[in-house]
């Protein structure tokens, strides 16, 4: 089969099925709607201070857009001491210590506390800091935003102490804290990165340089790390991004460990509304209070799972509004997690009412496990989008549904946390 | 490879230089483009539109780390991949759904286009992502030089390199040849 540029048939079928009119922009109408980006920009650029994203913290999306730089002389303001920690005393020559050495040292360690900074031309700005101990991290975002993982879950919570994020523990899969917090890249499971020598051997430091993974390679130009020659533990990592500055990692093993009770997560409101919920696919309305703005939630519980893993269902996720492919790439995760985490499954379709009457739009593609809450989700107007409500407000309607079973057949409870994020206020 | 022209630059510079319409004039010109890229990897045009306007907040903020003028565009498409696959990982929703487009769902789609879609999703991602921008709303080589930073020639080659593949899977799964 000949097929080049002037395969004519085949251009016109590929035509047929992508080409479509060309999307509409509205940069009025975009400002409107990112507000806080915009003063965030116009901050920057009119104060010329650091300012941070308006991004919710993600710690994989931070690292996996960074690279790391050579190493300049500020290694050496670096000064740590070790407690707890047994110094390396082996008799291998420094300039032979593998990186599979270092990765094995670290794992030894009980506690670090650990800086996150991302440069901003001149600047460098604290992104986020975190304490590790004994397998149980608590992780706080610029924003106040706060992230604990005692091991087993991982639970994100917002600037207001509203949960947001219920998830599998950071650590899943045996992960160190080095690999947590360098995003995967220094991966103790990388035989490549083990084998490696350091490049440069000094009075105190050892220094190794790693290139971008291959799947990072788009993002990141390569990885420095500092070394401490007697402790064999990682001082400092930095990343630097193709086209921008460095991230710079930093561990500190001097701050004293924190007391267990720091790493207790904070007391987890009750629900907005609870109610009990026939999996039979009918609504079923939720009377919602101390949440302002919101007056019911209406849900319907249907498709139960629970079968093999490998007939997970690829339509799971169906909806008459949803393009077919949009479906199957999420019934493609739900497969997954499925595959992780047994059954049964549930889905539930949630949308909400406002105090004025007004009804949002569905969401249609969420999967629920028993006793387990989802991460945030969110709906818009029912006509789409954010500020397309009839009084032409912006709402962004947040919410974490839960499900638990009820002693009757085919009957759950379904517990709803949610707001309203408005530019109001 | 495709150098940026030097009114972009200069609208680059007035972006990080404070001037906001200069950012929308950008966003203006690499709409399309990023919602191709969106839909790439989210398969829904709805999708893809906020994933390109995502992108465009996200570029906002981050705008002063834009150390390379000259590539603009390709880290604009670099963002809104990172946003697309947030969204897909995601499994959440920011919008309400009455206005999704049916891109696939379409009536009329006999089975034989539905095999051409399918052909296309298998692609792996980069060559999916030229096929669509080649194809969605018909962009130039010199747009899609733009956007991702590559020659004509290169475009050219992949592109080619990716309709073979079409071109087998179709053959594979017993498309009629002669419509090829």
């Amino acid at each position: 089969m000949k097929v080049d540029n002037n395969s004519k048939n085949l251009d016109e079928l590929i035509s047929r099925v992508i080409s479509r009119e060309k999307p509409e922009f509205d940069f009025d109408k975009w400002k409107q709607m990112h507000r806080e980006e915009v003063q965030i920009y116009q901050s920057q650029t009119t104060d010329k201070q650091i300012l941070h994203s308006a991004q919710p913290f993600d710690i994989w999306r931070i690292i996996m857009r960074s690279r790391i730089a050579k190493l300049a002389a500020a290694a050496a303001i670096i000064i740590a001491t070790f407690i707890g920690i047994n110094h390396f005393s082996g008799s291998i020559e420094p300039a032979n210590v593998a990186w599979g050495d270092v990765v094995r040292q670290t794992a030894r360690v009980d506690c670090v506390h650990v800086y996150y900074f991302k440069s901003r031309g001149n600047d460098l700005g604290r992104h986020f800091e975190a304490w590790y101990a004994n397998g149980k991290v608590v992780l706080c975002g610029n924003k106040g935003d706060m992230t604990y993982d005692n091991g087993q879950t991982s639970l994100g919570f917002d600037e207001n102490a509203r949960l947001i994020v219920k998830k599998p523990s950071m650590f899943a899969e045996g992960k160190t804290f080095l690999e947590l917090f360098t995003g995967g890249l220094l991966s103790d499971k990388n035989e490549q990165l083990n084998t490696q020598m350091p490049t440069e051997v000094g009075d105190d430091f050892l220094i190794y340089e790693f290139d971008a993974p291959p799947d990072d390679s788009d993002f990141i130009e390569g990885i420095f790390i500092t070394v401490g020659k007697n402790s064999l533990l990682p001082i400092q990592v930095k990343v630097y991004d193709k086209d921008s500055d460095y991230d710079l990692i930093m561990f500190d093993y001097e701050a004293p460990q924190k007391p267990a009770e720091f790493f207790e997560p904070p007391t987890i409101d009750a629900p907005n509304g609870r109610c009990e919920v026939l999996l039979d696919g009918k609504e079923t309305v939720i009377d919602i209070e101390g949440a302002p703005g919101l007056k019911q939630a209406i849900v319907r519980l249907h498709s139960k799972y629970d079968g093999p893993a490998d007939q997970f269902p690829m339509d799971y996720i169906r909806s008459e509004h949803l393009a077919p492919d949009f479906c199957r790439a999420v019934s493609e995760g739900l497969r997954k997690t499925y595959k992780k985490k047994g059954g049964p499954v549930f889905r539930l379709d949630v949308y909400f009412v406002t105090d004025e009457g007004y009804r949002s739009g569905s969401n249609e593609i969420i999967a629920l496990w028993l006793d387990d809450e989802t991460g945030q989700c969110g709906v818009g107007s029912e006509n789409g989008g954010v500020d397309n409500w009839p009084d032409g407000k912006y709402r962004n309607i947040k919410f974490s549904p839960s499900l638990k079973p009820a002693d009757k057949e085919d009957t759950y409870i379904v517990e709803m946390r949610c707001w309203i994020k408005t530019n109001e206020g | 490879m495709h150098v940026q022209n030097k009114p972009e630059i200069k609208l680059v510079e007035a972006a990080i230089a404070g001037d906001i319409d200069s950012f929308g004039k950008l966003c203006q010109q690499y709409y399309t483009a990023m919602v191709a890229i969106g839909y790439s990897v989210l398969g829904d045009l709805q999708f893809a539109e906020d994933a390109a306007q995502e992108s465009f907040a996200r570029a906002l903020v981050n705008l002063r780390n834009l150390r390379r003028k000259t590539k603009f565009a390709p880290w604009l498409a670099s963002i809104c991949r990172n946003v697309a696959k947030d969204m897909v990982a995601r499994n959440t929703r920011q919008i309400g759904d009455k206005d999704i487009s049916q891109i696939t769902g379409s009536s009329n789609r006999d089975d034989n286009i539905q095999m051409v879609w399918r052909a296309v999703e298998r692609l792996p991602a980069s060559a999916k992502e030229m096929i669509i921008l080649r194809y969605y709303n018909g962009l130039s080589y010199e747009q899609i030089g733009s956007v991702l930073g590559i020659s004509k020639a290169t475009i050219n080659g992949r592109l080619t390199r990716a309709k073979l593949k079409i071109a087998k899977y179709l053959k594979r799964n017993g498309f009629p040849e002669n419509r090829l």
